[in-house]
């Protein structure tokens, strides 16, 4: 099969060739420039790198710096918007052809971990551990087979932010540190009201909810290397019951209600009490809150071992392994990662990874548009859990939302959409494991 | 049979005036109806365009912004760099849109107009290369321009173009050349013109309103096309409009919808423009009515 | 019959192959590679990246008795072409009338009206969409109420869903209106005019005259619809994400899922050339009827 491929791709170049002789050769001028000291890194890297806005000036910023350091490496610079980046990523590796330097994710759950460099000496060499980041940022890098596949850069995670005037309305004292999910609970049915269009809220149905469900009293979606589904635990059945009475009390609205009004409007026009506010969103959103109404944020409530639930998302930068010139790669990743400057920077678009920085730049810095401190974000991201169903996950992850959804759209009670989808997730697990191996 | 129709018509509009006036009137409410349906999303970009942040999202939902500002456009234009990116598509549009209309007008005339054994089969793989899923051909299409290093160059989104015009575009010429009787080719060819001076003197000035049709709509797709250029362009320089519109969304999908609006404004108004334009071609085209009646 | 191919009809296909020279090169050169690439993925258990090994006809045992998804989601689209493309023909033949009046003054600003949703029916106007079809506040419920008609949930009401997106897949049809318009203008006036001397109604003209001249353009947007059709995937991903319940999964959005998401690039490949199929057959069959009902030479 290999071979008739190949004699088709010659073909189509012959063809190409005769039909456009102008333009297929290229001279790669690099080349021709050595540089005379021996010790310092040089040559070229390409990165790939995604996002929108501040986030991605950051990141262009970043580079700059690197390049202050090693003004001998060239760095090609790929910069995307997020949108349809695993098409891109997928068909340049194919190809052979991806970027020396590209950013990863550790949801995605080892996804493309064959075509990364383990960066276990690289850290050992230059005495890299734990004790250097973030605590709760460095999670999942390292895979089950004790592989590193990346290096942290910026986290986010979640706070619950709540509206005080539809607290003091309902005379509710605001929430605090220390509640727990059935402190929310009852909190949701006393700060919702109304009925019909008028309908207040207590929380909106924000997307990263589905992924807060199965952990509210403790449970998991599955086991830890992601072989067995724990949706039937009794723990999450517990949690999933407690999202189906809240829907169908009105504390948080039903599919329907949830399905044409954008998430933020209905917080920020004040229809409900309380948003998951990610890190991500927070400026954006207190923006549009303005000086509409005055509001606070609240870790997430606790789950009974006294951990607050919370879900964080993870972005981080993996060398490809097969690169042409690792040593710059290296010095790209290390620099973009842990360098205290950069790291200052990534403090206004993200928990930075390096500790120093987050526990005093960020840590001081207040939500953009607001006088509300970040330092809450950094106790979150220690006990939040990687976003649970990215990258190798998602089949499985699929038949989790149709699960959700048929609680959201009342087709089942949390008990029997368990039941109907328990084996259906097993199945998946066990054909994602089958297939990478 | 002129002088008949002249006649019978003086007398109608004698007749009918009044009824006329009504017609036309019934006519255009009818019209503005049509057209309002279709233009409401725009006018709600327009409307979003020009709110500030706050006043977004209200709940029911406000058509009208309250205080008007210009500052959208302003800051979203310096968002990322929207000059090179217009300048990128425009370069690739107006090189994509000739390369379309003259090589799908001269296949599809090939196809219209002439047989050979495997003419029908032929005709079936060029309806067949639409029929495939852009996406599992991504992959394989991607190494090719990879492996004749067209990657991060214009090229791949407009030099194939030039191959065909797209399946789409010769179908549809392909049913407006068979719509022009074939005594008109013939004739010409007795009067000594080959089958290109048929193809370029005689039938393309009939096709207009279809040429116009194709140009206006491939416009239309190269302009906003985002995969094709995602996925073979690196740098920012070679950038065109509508990556740089999905700049506006954050990697967690939160978007800055007004500016979002405000720039994609700027973006489709030219289009229109255009659009409005372009149809001076669209009723001058036909001019044999004597021979097809 | 002794020479089966006279030296006109040899003439006439060496002219054919040179006019449609330009798409045998391209097709060679950029299409034909993707095409058998993608083929013999069809056999293979190939991931995201293309890497596989054969697992002969593994995939299409899958499809058609394993996963109730996929048959699902045919469902879905065959209900979603078989609502839609007929709609859209005959309201692009309406509005194209409607819009072929040369003599009303600003007809090019009408015209240009149901361009516009074409070259704005992006990702951008998703969150209009949601308000128009808000059961709450949305105006397409509001104007219902005008007649005393409650309207339902349209995106979360499994009945409705579907038609929620082929409501919004109606308002895009610019271009086969611009397209109907083109081949409204290849009719000559004449006709119209010898047809009023016999009494005929604006309806009959429309029967007698516009119609049957105007099956070639029809012929075209049929096909062209099925084609298209069968592969709906933007609007219902960003609006719907494919539900309710899966109400409104596409074949295209499965198909997609497989490639990008699950990393199963082999088994989307053999979902996408059961599609092909489909669309194949299909456009075969019309194209066989076609002889009867569509007038080239008028």
């Amino acid at each position: 099969m290999k071979k008739i491929l190949g004699f088709l791709l010659v073909v189509s170049l012959f063809f190409l060739m005769t039909a456009c002789s102008s333009d297929s050769h290229e001279v790669n001028e690099q080349d021709n420039e050595k540089q005379s000291n021996g010790e310092e890194i040089s040559g070229e890297i390409t990165v790939m790198g995604w996002g929108g806005g501040e986030e991605l000036q950051a990141r262009k910023d970043a580079t700059k710096i690197f390049q202050k350091m090693y003004p001998d490496v060239k760095v090609d610079e790929i910069w995307l918007p997020a949108d349809s980046i695993d098409e891109k990523l997928d068909a340049a590796l194919a190809a052979g052809d991806a970027a020396d330097v590209i950013m990863l994710s550790p949801d995605w759950k080892a996804l493309r971990a064959k075509w990364f460099e383990d960066l276990t000496p690289y850290f050992e060499k230059n005495n890299i551990d734990e004790s250097l980041f973030t605590p709760g940022a460095d999670d999942g890098y390292v895979l089950q087979d004790g592989k590193r596949e990346g290096m942290p850069t910026t986290q986010s995670c979640f706070l619950i932010a709540y509206n005080k005037e539809i607290f003091d309305e309902a005379g509710v004292p605001y929430p605090t540190n220390d509640w727990t999910w059935d402190d929310f609970a009852e909190i949701a049915k006393l700060v919702s009201s109304g009925s019909g269009a008028d309908r207040t809220y207590a929380i909106v149905s924000h997307w990263i909810l589905n992924s807060f469900a199965p952990y509210l009293y403790g449970g998991t979606p599955y086991n830890e290397d992601w072989t067995t589904q724990t949706i039937d635990s009794p723990e999450t059945i517990k949690a999933l019951k407690l999202i189906e009475e809240l829907i169908k009390a009105e504390a948080i609205p039903d599919d329907a209600a949830s399905k044409s009004i954008p998430m933020d409007a209905m917080f920020v026009t004040g229809r409900a009490a309380m948003y998951p506010l990610g890190l991500f969103e927070a400026g954006e959103i207190a923006k549009k809150v303005g000086d509409s109404f005055e509001w606070g944020v609240v870790l997430p409530p606790k789950d009974p071992n006294g951990k607050h639930t919370n879900i964080k998302f993870q972005t981080g930068w993996a060398m490809n392994k097969d690169s042409k010139n690792k040593e710059a790669a290296w010095a790209y990743i290390e620099t973009v990662s842990l360098n205290k400057e950069v790291n200052d920077i990534y403090a206004k678009v993200g928990i930075p990874a390096l500790k120093e920085s987050a526990e005093t730049t960020f840590a001081e810095m207040t939500i953009p548009n607001t006088d509300i401190k970040q330092t809450e974000y950094l106790n979150g991201l220690e006990d939040a859990v990687t976003f649970p169903w990215g990258g190798s996950i998602q089949k499985a992850a699929d038949i989790f939302f149709q699960l959700m959804d048929e609680i959201k759209t009342h087709k089942s009670t949390a008990k029997d959409a368990v039941e109907k989808y328990a084996p259906k997730m097993q199945d998946a697990l066990d054909d994602i494991h089958e297939r990478s191996h | 049979m002129l002088g008949r129709v002249e006649a019978q018509k003086q007398i109608n509009s004698s007749n009918n005036r009044s009824i006329d006036l009504v017609k036309s009137i019934f006519g255009y409410i009818v019209l503005t109806i049509i057209a309002l349906i279709f233009i409401f999303p725009f006018l709600w970009m327009v409307a979003t365009s020009l709110k500030l942040p706050t006043e977004v999202y209200t709940i029911p939902p406000k058509l009208l912004p309250e205080t008007i500002t210009f500052e959208n456009f302003i800051e979203g234009w310096q968002y990322a760099d929207f000059t090179r990116y217009t300048w990128n598509t425009i370069v690739v549009t107006t090189l994509a849109v000739l390369g379309t209309v003259i090589s799908s007008s001269f296949v599809a005339y090939g196809f219209a107009r002439f047989k050979s054994r495997y003419s029908t089969l032929l005709f079936t793989i060029v309806l067949g290369t639409m029929m495939l899923p852009d996406q599992v051909l991504l992959i394989p299409t991607y190494i090719l321009f990879s492996k004749i290093g067209w990657l991060d160059t214009l090229k791949p989104l407009i030099i194939p173009s030039y191959f065909g015009g797209g399946a789409f575009n010769i179908f549809l010429l392909r049913q407006f050349f068979k719509t022009i009787p074939k005594e008109l080719d013939e004739a010409a060819y007795i009067d000594g013109a080959n089958s290109f001076q048929i193809y370029y003197k005689i039938l393309l000035p009939q096709i207009k309103p279809a040429l116009t049709t194709i140009a206006v709509l491939s416009i239309a797709y190269h302009w906003n096309d985002f995969l094709n250029p995602l996925i073979y362009l690196n740098s920012e320089e070679n950038f065109t409009l509508a990556i740089g519109l999905k700049f506006f969304e954050n990697s967690y999908g939160s978007t800055q919808i007004q500016m979002l609006m405000a720039v994609s404004l700027i973006a489709v108004i030219p289009l229109i423009i255009l659009f409005i334009i372009a149809q001076k071609y669209f009723v001058e085209g036909i001019t044999m009515s004597g021979l097809k009646g | 019959m002794i020479k089966k191919y006279s030296t006109k009809e040899k003439s006439e296909a060496r002219l054919f192959y040179i006019y449609i020279s330009p798409w045998i090169l391209g097709f060679i050169i950029f299409t034909l590679y993707p095409i058998v690439y993608s083929m013999i993925l069809v056999f293979t258990n190939a991931d995201n990246t293309g890497i596989g090994t054969f697992i002969g006809l593994d995939n299409f045992i899958k499809a058609f008795t394993e996963d109730a998804l996929f048959v699902k989601s045919l469902l879905n689209t065959i209900f979603y072409v078989a609502i839609q493309v007929p709609l859209s023909i005959i309201l692009s033949i309406l509005i194209a009338i409607a819009l072929n009046k040369k003599n009303i003054k600003g007809i090019q600003l009408f015209r240009a009206a149901v361009y516009v949703p074409f070259v704005t029916a992006g990702v951008a106007v998703t969150l209009l969409w949601g308000w128009i079809f808000n059961s709450q506040f949305g105006l397409i419920n509001y104007a219902l109420s005008l007649f005393g008609i409650e309207g339902p949930n349209w995106l979360s009401d499994e009945k409705w869903a579907m038609p929620a997106i082929i409501i919004m897949m109606l308002w895009s049809i610019g271009n086969s209106i611009i397209i109907t318009l083109a081949g409204l203008q290849d009719i000559p006036k004449q006709l119209y005019e010898s047809t009023e001397i016999d009494g005929a109604n604006g309806i009959q003209k429309i029967i007698y005259i516009t119609i049957p001249l105007l099956t070639p353009t029809i012929f075209f947007n049929l096909v062209m619809g099925i084609i298209n059709g069968f592969q709906i995937f933007t609007q219902p991903y960003v609006l719907t994400e494919g539900g309710p319940n899966h109400a409104t999964y596409t074949i295209m959005m499965h198909i997609y899922n497989h490639a990008f998401k699950y990393g199963e690039m082999g088994y989307a490949s053999t979902l996408a050339w059961i599609l092909f199929s489909i669309i194949m057959i299909l456009t075969l069959i019309i194209n066989q009827t076609s002889k009867r009902w569509v007038h080239y030479d008028n």
